[in-house]
């Protein structure tokens, strides 16, 4: 513990300074951050939050008003098979991302300083891993204040969807999935999800990017098949566990980016 | 204001010299009311809260006590941690069946006491909090209970200039968060600890336990230890004692969605019993008799009953009686007269001194408390009445019950003849009387006599009100 933590404090410190230097590569680590860059999308419409109508496969009608989630436990797969831990501080919130539809600044994060190399695959969880989801009152990112901490149950809500659909059966007709919880019934879904044709490299020449989509109509036409009828609200873990199995198939890797960079990296 | 023109005296004075400066800085040191330090009782098995994350400081802990008292946690001021959790009744609430919410609401159910939460793995009776940190959370959103949002209450703390300096010596550097806020707390109630009961006295082998009350401890360990587990007088499991044959309230289904579930709440423990009425989840029984009572003939059979109950605990009246006085020996005095948890009044509590006016508190920690030791508190009953005078902050408070019933008496014509004084009470609602605390001397036992009158009784009680120790 001592030593990982001072690892960690390590590892954060280097972070630290290359945000400060603008993204820059640490000359101390010789390690770089990745980009993660998210679209949202409703099948091939963009994802909007002023009451445009969705329509599921099934027919029902849906609107959007909130659609925010956690990501953390990012992890790469190098193409020899071995993996990169993105790091994550005890001490801070640093390694989890909360992403919100409405805010584009939250949608666009660095993960890393990664070594150099090169990666064929991510891997992160929706939601919050079960050590960290009851480890007490945290700050940044995992603050609880933020509107996404259950006040029911102490724990994170991992994924919240709501919005309004006439097929709802709740009395103002909305919409509310909440997913959470631990165990069993947990709603965190762990993600795999290869490159593709293009890996990513990583190096002091090199700016590595991965823009996800993530399609939100996934929620009702995954796995399970959802029909706003039977299901208007989903507030605790278990009613949650079938639109976690489809948010689980939110996401896929649109594209990569290896942009190059000036020799002088840290130039403005 | 007091205080910030006292800080400008501070600062004037600390012109004058800096060797005046040093002595005077040592001697506010020592009037520093420090933190209780978290020790863990002989005997007793490791906390589950771990406070390496989380360091008590005497600056933290009374940021959290301020907190914890502080009704500004609620949506619209009216309550605070501490309405519902009293140190006279070890932190539950006197008399209240569940805890009263925001304008007037009742809660769900009952106040639990707190104390021993350090070693506690989950919180409520349902067990729906698993940290200590995080459960503030749950009572302050509860929209029966303070109503409010953690985000709010940030806003409001922000707002309030008292608190950036406390926050800045507590965790510093400057800032006020949630995670700071409900450390605070967490430093506060995580130091609540009872552990020097009569029973405890009795185990370290410092105190005698009367025939009666080794007798009832004989009889506690063969029908209820099994589920009060010493030392901490729970198992912390969940189960069901069978207070109905199907139970209204899913307990603690609620949290785990299994129907097994339905009906159980967790254990509580016995500690302190004697001052946590009313009893249960749903504050049912307000005499420990009834508890008994309801273990010997009351117990509901049902599919979520406690195998362990399946024929209650039989126990005859000379039994009971034992079981009783034992019961009584888990109380823990200096827990509830412990002045470092009590409510505190900054602007009525600064030690009157010569350099405390010249140079004023540095901070909250070095305002003193009223160093009372000890809270005069005193239990009088008669056949139709139940009087638990209470001396609380500014008050001398009364609470009256039908003593059968145990009802609210309203309405009561009720005067008290102390120290050659008849002090007449004014009703505060709901069967509670107050007599403003500064026309009665605390700092001695003093014979007390009540008249009451009115909900068609007319009677007379007396006792002793016990004193208070300055220091």
């Amino acid at each position: 513990m001592g030593s990982g933590s001072s690892f960690r404090q390590a590892f954060a410190a280097a972070i630290l300074g290359a945000l400060l230097g603008g993204c820059s590569p640490s000359a101390e680590t010789n390690a770089f951050p990745v980009g993660i860059e998210i679209t949202h999308q409703v099948a091939t419409q963009p994802l909007r939050l002023d009451g445009t109508l969705y329509k599921t496969a099934a027919g029902d009608e849906y609107s959007l008003d909130h659609v925010r989630y956690y990501l953390s436990n990012f992890r790469l797969r190098r193409t020899d098979g071995t993996w990169f831990v993105n790091p994550q501080s005890a001490e801070s919130s640093q390694g989890y991302f909360l992403v919100d539809a409405a805010l584009k600044e939250s949608q666009t994060f660095p993960i890393g300083l990664v070594p150099p190399g090169e990666y064929s695959g991510i891997e992160f969880l929706i939601g919050i891993d079960p050590v960290r989801n009851g480890a007490g009152a945290q700050n940044g990112e995992l603050d609880p204040a933020r509107g996404m901490f259950w006040t029911w149950n102490t724990g994170y809500i991992f994924f919240k969807l709501e919005g309004h659909s006439p097929q709802s059966s709740s009395k103002k007709h909305e919409l509310t999935y909440h997913l959470g919880g631990t165990g069993p019934t947990s709603g965190a879904r762990l993600v795999f999800l290869p490159l593709g044709k293009e890996s990513i490299k990583v190096n002091a020449k090199t700016r590595a990017q991965i823009h996800l989509s993530a399609d939100i109509a996934q929620v009702f036409e995954g796995v399970n098949r959802i029909r706003i009828s039977e299901l208007s609200e989903a507030m605790s873990p278990q009613a949650g566990v079938p639109i976690a199995d489809n948010v689980a198939g939110l996401f896929s890797v649109e594209h990569v980016h290896n942009v190059a960079v000036a020799d002088n990296a840290a130039a403005p | 204001m007091k205080r910030s023109r006292r800080l400008l005296w501070a600062g004037l004075a600390i012109g004058i010299g800096l060797s005046s400066v040093l002595i005077v800085r040592e001697r506010v040191e020592r009037n520093v009311v420090d933190a209780p330090k978290f020790e863990v009782p002989k005997n007793w098995p490791a906390p589950q809260y771990d406070f390496k994350n989380n360091p008590v400081t005497a600056e933290g802990f009374a940021l959290g006590r301020k907190l914890f008292y502080d009704a500004q946690l609620s949506r619209d001021g009216s309550v605070s941690c501490g309405s519902c959790h009293q140190q006279f009744a070890a932190f539950a609430q006197l008399d209240h069946r569940v805890s009263h919410g925001i304008g007037g609401v009742n809660g769900k159910r009952n106040a639990p006491g707190l104390f021993n939460l350090a070693w506690q793995p989950q919180m409520m009776w349902d067990g729906a909090a698993t940290h200590l940190e995080t459960q503030p959370i749950l009572p302050i959103s509860n929209p029966l209970e303070m109503g409010e949002t953690l985000s709010n209450i940030i806003d409001k703390l922000k707002a309030d200039k008292s608190y950036a300096q406390l926050f800045e010596q507590a965790f510093g550097t400057p800032g006020i968060d949630s995670q700071r806020t409900l450390r605070a707390l967490a430093q506060f109630t995580g130091s609540l600890v009872s552990s020097h009961s009569r029973y405890d006295g009795y185990v370290a082998g410092e105190e005698k336990l009367s025939a009666d009350e080794t007798a009832g401890l004989k009889l506690f360990r063969q029908n209820c230890a099994a589920c009060h587990r010493e030392p901490l007088f729970t198992d912390y499991s969940y189960r069901s004692n069978g207070l109905d044959a199907q139970s209204e309230d899913e307990g603690r289904k609620g949290v785990t969605a299994k129907p097994e579930d339905h009906g159980l709440f967790r254990v509580p423990s016995l500690r302190n019993i004697a001052l946590t009425s009313p009893y249960m989840h749903d504050g049912r029984f307000t005499k420990l008799e009834q508890v008994l009572e309801h273990y010997d003939h009351g117990v509901a059979k049902s599919s979520a009953l406690d195998p362990l109950l399946a024929k209650g605990i039989p126990l005859n009246p000379q039994q009971r009686r034992e079981l009783l006085s034992f019961l009584n020996t888990l109380t823990d005095q200096q827990f509830i007269s412990d002045v470092r948890f009590a409510e505190i009044d900054p602007a009525k509590s600064v030690k009157p001194s010569l350099l405390g006016s010249v140079f004023g508190p540095k901070s909250q920690a070095d305002i003193l408390p009223v160093t009372r030791v000890g809270r005069s508190r005193l239990v009088l009953q008669s056949a139709d009445v139940e009087l638990v005078l209470v001396h609380e902050l500014e008050d001398l408070v009364i609470y009256a019950d039908d003593f059968g019933s145990n009802t609210p008496l309203k309405g009561l014509d009720l005067s008290v003849h102390i120290s050659n004084r008849l002090l007449r009470a004014a009703e505060d609602g709901d069967g509670t009387y107050r007599i403003p605390a500064e026309r009665i001397d605390f700092t001695q036992p003093q014979a007390i006599k009540l008249t009451l009158q009115g909900s068609g009784l007319k009677q007379q009680l007396q006792g002793t009100l016990p004193g208070e120790r300055l220091q």
